[in-house]
């Protein structure tokens, strides 16, 4: 049976992969030129105006790592950023729907997103929407590719997004004020408070965002444009965090998020008509009391999460609630027997509980684990090893080990390398769903290597940066519903084998101007993730790429930002893929961003999709055409 | 010649037979309720055939048949997965038959082979408002700039001493394959689905397929509904003679163009036409005092067979 293709045919020409492909690749090879004229430049210059803070992900070696700061966070979306500074796949349904993210292949279960150290994925759907995520709750963010179950344990296969809220990046009290608006009834208020004492440094944000969506998209030239309908979106965001210095060596950190969603749930443009809405409500809460001595540490997390998410559907008489209460212990004991190894061991407590209509009565899991991790430093190099014990209600999982390697090459160049056992348990539904889960489902694992470089050279005003990296993943007793024969309903079954393999470019170039730095950047992956073996449903032939995972994908962005002036545009390639009901054609979108900044004000503007393209990520899922957003901040204090 | 004529019409009174309807009014189904299966008994027999059905207690979940009474023609959606588009039964009747089936769909027939006549059948509430509308998961059929050529389709094969007679029956509960998208159309009455092609059989098989396809299968919800499954038994006392009826008429006879019958119980009627070989040669709608179109016939004596409230009228005509 073929399949039925939507074309979009108003604004929409046909890209060529190979093209695009090359276009990028040429641009790489314009900035391998360039490293060459280069040579050994003082690092402070392209970041006066940047707070450096040590960011990086702990037990993150052998592996590449991209960290947004705070400057960034407020003036793009998070998803928009995920995408352009990390390559990560962004699975947009559409403004304000469901996002999910995929990394190298996997799938959006594959990600582990961590906040403040803390699981936020939903146990019972087991990934995380990223629509939902808001900047107000979290001012930086890590985001490193590669597995790293050993560390952070389920989920952690693909990579893994950190989000952290820092007091400690507060450095002066603040009182600010937004507002926002845009296209299709897009409205945006928030007020965020910091301050600083010597013991206490706080930030709290309240911020409310609305949106009804009903833009136009063209489904043919010859047809009458189409209103979405049923889009519409409210958003409320509170959060609070307070970092107290108890004693000089003791911190108390509390972190509070409170998140409301109420979200109209959009047809397709190949349905009339839909009433569907979800509701999504969280109560996040995170302590996290730290002793640091000069050769050992203590770390003690403790988090309490309450989330709720109900879906309704009136004219299909469909009520669907869901909540679950998550507890998590986290207790980190390290200290260094010699100067040159740190030896950390740490236990993890995670229990949660679950309810829902699709459940025949509440559900419980609970998590033990243990995690050693031996780190050896030298000037030249930083071996980490890690080992990862886990226990899942009454089942053991296997031990998960791994070794990565940072090998300063030269002063300029890093080897990177790693080897990682991986694992993803199965979610709260896929175990006790009615009809059609499993409790005896066994957990996703594999292997995942990896080898690559990082290159940093600096001189006068300019500074390069690049990175290139190729890594191999195999994952075995993956978890697909399909349906089993003789049967009528769907079911988890440890059927598929998944091997994704690629590689990873990216490069940035800095120029520090009078006033100002620009920057240019790219980077472009290369990612092949098949199944291995053929499966009647869902259908998939042996050797097939999955299903919404472009095998080529790519960004290229130039920007300037100076003390009072930011100008930015970014371009996007993602390949084709093939979905669930049609292939999704190539895209190339750009997105351009501006913002002004006076002594007691700044204002800023972002247009997406600048040259009006119709596309899709998700088949069936529309996009609005070129939109924008512009707003105000004042700076009361 | 006389005598020949009469041992046709007997023998063809043996070949068609009369029919037996079964309508599922016996069972016993509580106001806007159905019967799926939960009491794991396994099927829904009647006097003369079964209709298989699988439960699974642990999921309450179930597959094959189902008899219903939901009224619910309105309301999308899984959750109104027993209804059938017409609100009821055939002729307002309150039970009737849904189906849900990935594969084939059985109806055996109880005491040994026989002919299917046909039944009445229509779409599902859940199918029909899925491709009308559309849903999260399946398209409105002609999708979204209606003109994609989708169709909803049954196959029917009937089966005999565990071999598929060789005739295929297919019946479109949807069809948007026009040209002209305003002839597209979705079956939303109780239309009767002709199965005397298939012969003698000792069961049939109702395969859905769709041109709304993923990667997970077929996205068009599998159901369909059906009514009033005439069967062929044996002459009964409820097969009347049209000479024989002080109600009904068969006129002209002969003719050249056209029958009209008059009298009859139903303002319209399922008409069969058979040769003096046995073998039926056109079949229709009937309405009552209307004409009936037999010009295409060639020169002969016919046999045509109508059924009306229960019972077969049969009568011998003559084209001229």
């Amino acid at each position: 049976m073929s399949h039925v293709c939507v074309k979009l045919t108003q604004h929409s020409p046909i890209y060529s992969a190979n093209t695009i492909v090359m276009k990028i690749c040429f641009s790489l090879i314009v900035f391998a030129y360039t490293f060459s004229l280069f040579g050994q430049i003082d690092t402070s210059i392209v970041h006066d105006d940047v707070l450096i803070l040590d960011t990086a992900l702990d037990y993150s070696e052998g592996k590449q790592e991209e960290t947004i700061d705070n400057n960034e966070l407020v003036k793009q979306e998070f998803p928009d950023l995920l995408n352009e500074r990390s390559g990560t796949h962004i699975r947009s349904y559409g403004l304000g729907s469901l996002a999910t993210s995929s990394i190298r292949g996997g799938s959006s279960g594959h990600t582990l997103v961590l906040w403040n150290n803390v699981p936020l994925q939903s146990p019972l759907l087991g990934l995380l929407d990223l629509s939902l995520l808001h900047q107000s709750a979290f001012n930086q963010a890590s985001i490193v590719k590669g597995g790293l179950s050993s560390v952070w344990g389920s989920s952690a296969v693909a990579g893994v997004i950190s989000l952290t809220e820092n007091p400690e990046l507060q450095q002066e009290e603040k009182l600010r004020l937004q507002t926002s608006i845009g296209l299709f009834g897009f409205r945006q208020y928030a007020a965020t408070w910091q301050g600083k004492t010597s013991f206490w440094t706080h930030r709290t944000t309240v911020d409310r965002e609305t949106a009804t969506n009903d833009f136009e998209y063209t489904i043919r030239e010859d047809l009458p444009r189409r209103l979405q309908t049923n889009a519409a979106y409210q958003k409320w965001n509170a959060t609070h965090s307070s970092l107290f210095q108890l004693t000089p060596n003791v911190t108390l950190k509390l972190n509070y998020w409170f998140q409301h969603a109420d979200r109209e749930i959009p047809p397709t443009t190949t349905q009339n008509i839909s009433e569907a809405f979800q509701e999504d409500r969280a109560h996040r809460f995170v302590t996290t009391i730290n002793r640091a001595k000069e050769d050992k540490e203590t770390e003690i997390v403790l988090a309490y999460t309450n989330e709720e998410l109900n879906y309704m559907d009136k004219r299909a008489s469909i009520n669907s609630p869901s909540n679950f209460q998550r507890y998590f212990l986290r207790a980190i004991q390290s200290f260094k027997p010699v100067p040159e190894l740190t030896f950390s061991l740490n236990g993890n407590v995670d229990f949660t509980q679950a309810s829902a209509n699709a459940f025949q009565e509440d559900v419980s899991e609970s998590r033990l684990s243990g995690v050693l991790n031996l780190k050896y430093q030298k000037a030249k190099y930083t071996i980490l090893a890690s080992a990862r014990q886990e226990r899942v209600d009454e089942n053991w999982i296997p031990i998960m080990p791994s070794i990565g390697l940072d090998w300063s090459l030269s002063p300029k160049l890093t080897l990177i390398a790693s080897v990682n056992r991986n694992y993803r348990l199965p979610t709260l539904n896929d175990r006790f769903w009615i009809p059609g889960g499993k409790a005896d489902l066994l957990a996703e694992s594999g292997w995942s290597e990896e080898l690559g470089f990082r290159y940093t050279n600096k001189k006068g005003r300019c500074s390069l940066s690049g990175a290139a990296t190729i890594y191999n993943r195999s994952m075995s007793n993956w978890i697909l519903w399909t349906i089993a024969e003789g049967s009528n309903f769907f079911s988890p079954f440890n059927v598929a084998e998944v091997w994704s393999r690629g590689i990873e470019l990216n490069g940035a170039l800095m120029q520090s101007l009078n006033k100002g730095i620009l920057k240019f950047s790219a980077n472009y992956d290369f990612t092949k993730s098949t199944n291995q073996i053929p499966l009647d449903i869902p259908r998939i032939e042996e050797g097939e790429q999955l299903l919404y995972t472009p095998i080529h994908q790519g960004n290229v962005g130039i920007q300037y930002a100076s003390n009072t002036i930011t100008l930015g545009l970014g371009t996007t390639f993602n390949g084709s893929t093939k979905g669930i009901n049609e292939d999704v054609d190539a895209s190339i979108v750009t997105n351009a961003r501006g913002a002004y900044e006076f002594t007691t004000a700044e204002i800023f503007i972002q247009v997406n999709n600048l040259f009006n393209q119709s596309y899709f990520i998700i088949e069936r899922r529309p996009i609005p055409g070129r939109y924008f957003r512009m707003g105000i901040q004042l700076k009361l204090f | 010649m006389k005598t020949s004529v009469l041992f046709f019409l007997i023998c063809l009174t043996q070949l068609i037979t009369a029919q037996q309807i079964v309508d599922f009014e016996e069972f016993e189904i509580s106001q806007e309720s159905f019967l799926n299966g939960s009491n794991a008994d396994g099927s829904f027999p009647s006097a003369e055939i079964t209709l298989p059905n699988d439960y699974n207690a642990e999921f309450d979940s179930w597959i094959g048949w189902a008899i219903s009474n939901v009224t619910d023609n309105q309301t999308p959606g899984f959750g109104n997965q027993y209804s059938a588009i017409t609100g009821s039964g055939n002729d307002e009747s309150t039970n009737y038959a849904v189906s849900f089936e990935f594969g084939q769909n059985i109806i055996r027939v109880n005491e040994g082979p026989a002919v299917i006549e046909g039944m009445q059948i229509t779409n599902n509430t859940y199918a029909y408002l899925s491709m009308l509308d559309g849903d999260a998961f399946a398209k409105k059929f002609g999708g979204a700039t209606g003109d994609d050529p989708d169709f909803f389709l049954i196959t029917i094969n009937g089966f005999l001493a565990g071999e598929t007679v060789d005739t295929t029956i297919e019946f479109y509960l949807a069809d948007y394959r026009f040209e002209d998208n305003a002839q597209d159309f979705l079956i939303n009455e109780w239309t009767f689905l002709d199965l005397s092609e298939l012969g003698e059989v000792d069961s049939v098989g109702f395969e859905l397929t769709s041109s709304d396809n993923g990667e997970f299968g077929m996205n068009t919800p599998a159901y369909f509904c059906i009514d009033d499954v005439q069967l062929a038994a044996a002459m009964t006392t409820n097969t009347v003679d049209i000479n024989d009826s002080p109600t009904v008429e068969i006129f002209p006879n002969p003719t050249s163009n056209y029958i009209k019958l008059k009298g009859l119980y139903n303002s319209s009627n399922q008409l069969n036409i058979f040769n003096v070989q046995g073998q039926k040669v056109k079949s229709g709608t009937i309405v009552n005092g209307e004409t009936f179109d037999v010009s295409a016939l060639e020169t002969g004596t016919y046999l045509i067979s109508v059924s009306d409230n229960d019972q077969l009228f049969t009568a011998r005509f003559v084209k001229s």
